[in-house]
């Protein structure tokens, strides 16, 4: 725990002396960086290493110091960027700095080794999230409202939302075909020896390859269709927008759906089979009573690595046209400007990993109550 | 079960030969334009520069940074792997298991504000991925190392250094051979994505292709992705088959 | 009763099994036992049809199995496998209950009959009802194997290996207790092991099967008393009787005395005089085999068996040979 929290404290100590808020005249013009003020360096110092004396004295308070510290940093962040826009025209931008960053980082793992003590020390873990409503309310009175990325999402505003939506659109759509058409096929397939084996190999192999070069496999021959039949075409079959790259993206994710749906039914134990079968159900009903509540669990986590693997593949398939967050991504990369691809790129990192923690608790839940976790 | 194995073995020193042998050959210029024009998607020419320094350079982000990987992903698994770091570790897992999760695209554009375009931000997320499968991998490896095992040597005298050395890595190796197979054959992908950020490599065409919406574009550049990441797994299967 | 005709299994070119002729007795325990690859467990799998035979008949109750859905078989026909087979994402109870549910019994009447079941079994319903299968030992878990079987109170039982997976003493006591249920239920039990001493221990009856055939069908006295070739000598060994003497408590082959005077009984003391007891004693729960080695070490002729150290009976050599046993 110390070893974690020190390094947690080294990026909190180096981020305080660091520039917070890199103020612009407009959003792609260079700027000027500002540091804090010495009152609050002195604060942020005494709050970096708070954490490591705690855990030393107090190990189940660790938490206090630590969210003490993200909300502060958070707060500063907030208060230093509306100081730095105080008489600057409309267009001018206050963005996160180097020393804003490192501080949020070791704050977060000051927060993550805070919930290892909370953990050793038995205490309840509910501590290790008042930083989240911390965070929230510092969110809603509009503390942040002037760092530059929100200014960007506000200036976007429902656009923004609407990109948001047809990411998780794209994702959901292409997650739910993907299990529509690889369930029976996983099933199909798990009961015939050869065509497993097949499957398995196959599934291994397209594995290797690149999710962009496979996007763009996948495009030829939905282009090459479209070009051969214009009616086609009419239909909304072509090589750019939303039909190919959800085509692509079912593709890719019936991939991880088939194979572990295939590994999972073949995982299910003989012997269960067997009794089964002996005690006189119909094949029916061994899948539905024995084989599949058995194979759930690891069918789920393939499941689970494809809806994290869409929300990235998505993001690319804006290249084609399809919208999501992606398009902020691109375009900011394009523009060089910082805050469009902040607005792209942090919300999908976000998306992929609540996806990740909702499906694994869902696999969690499941386990237990499919006896897995006895 | 042994048949079955040598035939596996066969087959994969057969694809070993075979996918960096189609590889070349459609590096040869004007063989895979030659097959790709008359699909109608549209029209490829000449590339600049040419589609061998697009996959030279592809190669040597990707290797590059597995060198960078390996030299910083073994000491830190066996940094916390040590008697005493559980809290440590299991930083470096949770770590590990948010870098499985995020987006190739989102990591890489984070990294184009502190470095800038270029090579610079995709070599740092290819080292990020990289590190990925290597550490943990080899902190699997190392914590499967039989407990039977080292309490023999620590029964021989040996030191905690001997150890590592004489026992633990060489009993880990097969698991972290496989980590660097797996990572390497990975950031054969992230590196296509670096095209997005001015890396050049195999995802330029890609990209510029899908841009353009001129398909032989995309396909040119997939193809050659593709059969760089079958040959690389190939020929790193031939050193890291497990035991 | 359960008769096979002809009964043959083929697989690709090899017979597994050829011309098999075989009743199995209502209400006794028929051991089929041989060598792996006899074509045991393919025998006792065309019984319920998880295996169809490629040719023959199985006659169950006198009906012909090809007659009824495998599935309505089965439910009718109690079935145990050495891998036990519990579904690991049910309780025990659940697990117990499958059959009676399959067969759309009702719930309460279910439940009532699944802790009189545990109990059979010697598992404590209330500790037991509730918990998973990965929270059982090897043992409980073939107990909880036995009573899903016995659940819907099938006539037949087919075992295969049943207690092949456990360690020795658990072993020897799911065959104690096996033995006990099947004393009381008396169902028409079909138990495949390649396991002598299980054979002659739990055993009415063996079939002894090699390279698909039968090679000897009878008690376990015929087996090793009358074998009919050189392999049923061979396989069963020389020291088969001093193993069918070590399934076997010595009380069973006891000469109880008469009264409680504690003078000899009148078949050993020939002269109908009193004669005092043997001094060596041996408590009637030793196995047989232990109690022969004890008449061997003492040299002497007849022992006094005790129960709780009270003489309740002597035995000796003659008693311990084959005429002898008297088969419960």
């Amino acid at each position: 725990m110390q070893a974690v929290l020190l390094l947690a404290a080294l990026p909190m100590l180096a981020g305080a002396w660091l520039p917070w808020v890199l103020l612009r005249p407009n959003r792609l013009a260079p700027g000027e960086y500002l540091r804090l003020p010495p009152v609050w360096v002195a604060a942020l110092l005494v709050l970096a290493l708070l954490p490591l004396a705690a855990a030393r004295w107090r190990p189940a308070l660790t938490w206090v110091p630590a969210t003490l510290a993200l909300l502060l940093a958070v707060w500063l962040l907030g208060t230093r960027t509306g100081a730095a826009l105080v008489g600057q025209a409309a267009f001018a931008r206050a963005s996160a700095a180097s020393g804003a960053w490192l501080t949020l980082l070791g704050a977060g793992v000051a927060l993550y080794g805070a919930r290892l003590c909370t953990r050793a020390a038995g205490r309840p873990a509910w501590t290790g999230l008042l930083w989240a409503a911390g965070v929230g309310a510092l969110l809603l009175n509009g503390t942040l409202s002037n760092w530059s990325v929100l200014v960007e999402a506000r200036s976007e505003g429902p656009r923004w939302v609407q990109e948001l939506a047809q990411h998780l659109r794209l994702v959901s759509t292409a997650l739910g075909l993907a299990v529509l058409i690889g369930a029976p096929l996983a099933v199909w397939a798990s009961g015939r020896e050869r065509v497993a084996a097949a499957v398995l190999g196959v599934a291994n192999a397209v594995q290797t390859i690149p999710s962009l070069a496979l996007l763009g496999l996948l495009i030829a021959p939905l282009s090459a269709l479209a070009n051969a039949f214009p009616a086609l075409r009419s239909a909304g079959v072509s090589g750019i927008g939303v039909a190919p790259a959800l085509t692509a993206m079912t593709l890719y994710a019936l991939l991880p759906v088939l194979r572990n749906g295939v590994v999972a039914l073949l995982g299910v134990p003989a012997g269960a089979v067997d009794a089964a079968r002996g005690m006189g159900m119909t094949a029916a009903q061994r899948f539905w009573r024995v084989e599949l509540p058995l194979a759930l669990p690891v069918w789920l986590s393939g499941v689970r690595q494809a809806a994290v693997l869409l929300v990235g593949v998505a993001a690319v398939a804006s290249l084609i046209g399809a919208g999501g967050l992606g398009t902020y991504i691109f375009k900011g990369l394009q523009s060089a400007a910082t805050d469009l691809i902040l607005l792209g790129a942090v919300p999908a990192a976000l998306l992929a990993v609540a996806v990740d923690a909702a499906l694994r608790g869902l696999e969690t839940l499941l386990g237990r109550r499919l006896g897995r976790a006895a | 079960m042994n048949a079955a194995r040598r035939t596996g073995g066969r087959l994969g020193n057969w694809a070993a030969l075979l996918w960096p042998a189609l590889l070349l050959i459609c590096l040869i210029p004007g063989v895979l334009p030659g097959l790709i024009n008359p699909l109608g998607l549209g029209n490829v020419g000449a590339f600049e520069p040419p589609l061998w320094r697009l996959t030279l350079t592809h190669l040597g982000l990707v290797l590059l940074s597995c060198v960078i990987v390996l030299g910083l992903g073994l000491p830190l698994a066996v940094a916390v792997t040590r008697a005493r770091r559980d809290a440590l570790r299991q930083l470096a897992e949770t770590l590990v298991g948010l870098g499985q999760t995020v987006p190739t695209l989102a990591v890489l554009a984070l990294a184009v504000p502190v470095l800038g375009f270029g090579w610079a931000p995709t070599l740092l997320g290819l080292i990020a991925y990289g590190l990925v499968p290597v550490v943990s991998n080899a902190v699997v490896g190392l914590r499967g190392v039989s407990p039977g095992a080292l309490d023999a040597a620590r029964g021989m005298g040996m030191s905690a250094r001997q150890r590592l050395w004489r026992v633990e890595l060489p009993l880990a190796r097969p698991v972290i051979l496989a980590g660097v197979r797996t990572s390497t054959v990975y950031n054969v992908g992230t590196a296509t994505v670096g095209a997005a950020l001015g890396a050049g490599g195999l995802g330029e065409p890609i990209i510029n292709g899908l841009s353009q919406q001129n398909t032989a574009l995309v396909l040119t550049g997939a193809v050659l992705a593709a059969l760089l990441a079958l040959s690389l797994d190939a020929l790193m299967s031939l050193f890291a088959a497990p035991h | 009763m359960i008769e096979l005709h002809h009964l043959e299994k083929r697989f690709g070119g090899s017979l597994a099994v050829q011309d098999l002729n075989l009743i199995f007795p209502d209400g006794e325990l028929t051991a089929l036992l041989g060598p792996s690859g006899c074509g045991k467990t393919t025998t006792l799998r065309m019984i319920n049809r998880l295996t169809e035979p490629s040719g023959g008949r199985v006659l169950l109750g006198g009906q012909d199995t090809r007659t009824l859905k495998p599935e309505a078989l089965r439910r009718g026909i109690g079935y145990v496998i050495q891998q036990v087979g519990l579904f690991p994402h049910l309780n025990v109870a659940q697990n117990v209950a499958t059959v009676p549910d399959l067969l759309g019994r009702d719930r309460r009447a279910t439940a009532a009959r699944v802790d009189e079941l545990l109990d059979l079994v010697g598992l404590d319903p209330d500790t037991f009802r509730h918990k998973r299968p990965g929270e059982l030992s090897g043992g409980q878990a073939q107990r909880v194997g036995v009573a899903r079987a016995l659940a819907a109170d099938p006539p037949v039982l087919l075992m295969d290996e049943p207690f092949g997976a456990l360690d020795p003493l658990a072993r020897d006591r799911l065959q104690d207790a096996f033995r006990d249920i099947q004393r009381r239920l008396r169902k028409t039990v079909v138990m495949v092991t390649h396991d002598i001493d299980e054979a002659l221990r739990l055993g009415d009856r063996v079939a002894l099967m090699n390279a698909g055939r039968l090679e000897q069908f009878g008690t376990p006295d015929d087996l090793i008393y009358r074998p009919v070739s050189d392999f049923v000598r061979q396989f069963l060994g020389e020291d088969a009787a001093l193993r069918q003497l070590a399934g076997q408590p010595v009380g069973r082959f006891m000469v109880a005395l008469h009264g409680p005077d504690g003078l000899q009984p009148g078949r050993a003391g020939t002269g109908g005089a009193a004669s005092p007891l043997p001094a060596v004693a041996v408590e009637e729960t030793l196995n047989a085999r232990s109690a022969l080695s004890v008449l061997l070490r003492e040299g002497t002729d007849r022992l006094t068996v005790t129960r709780g150290g009270q003489p309740v009976g002597t035995v000796g050599w003659h008693d311990l040979r084959a005429s002898g046993p008297e088969r419960p």
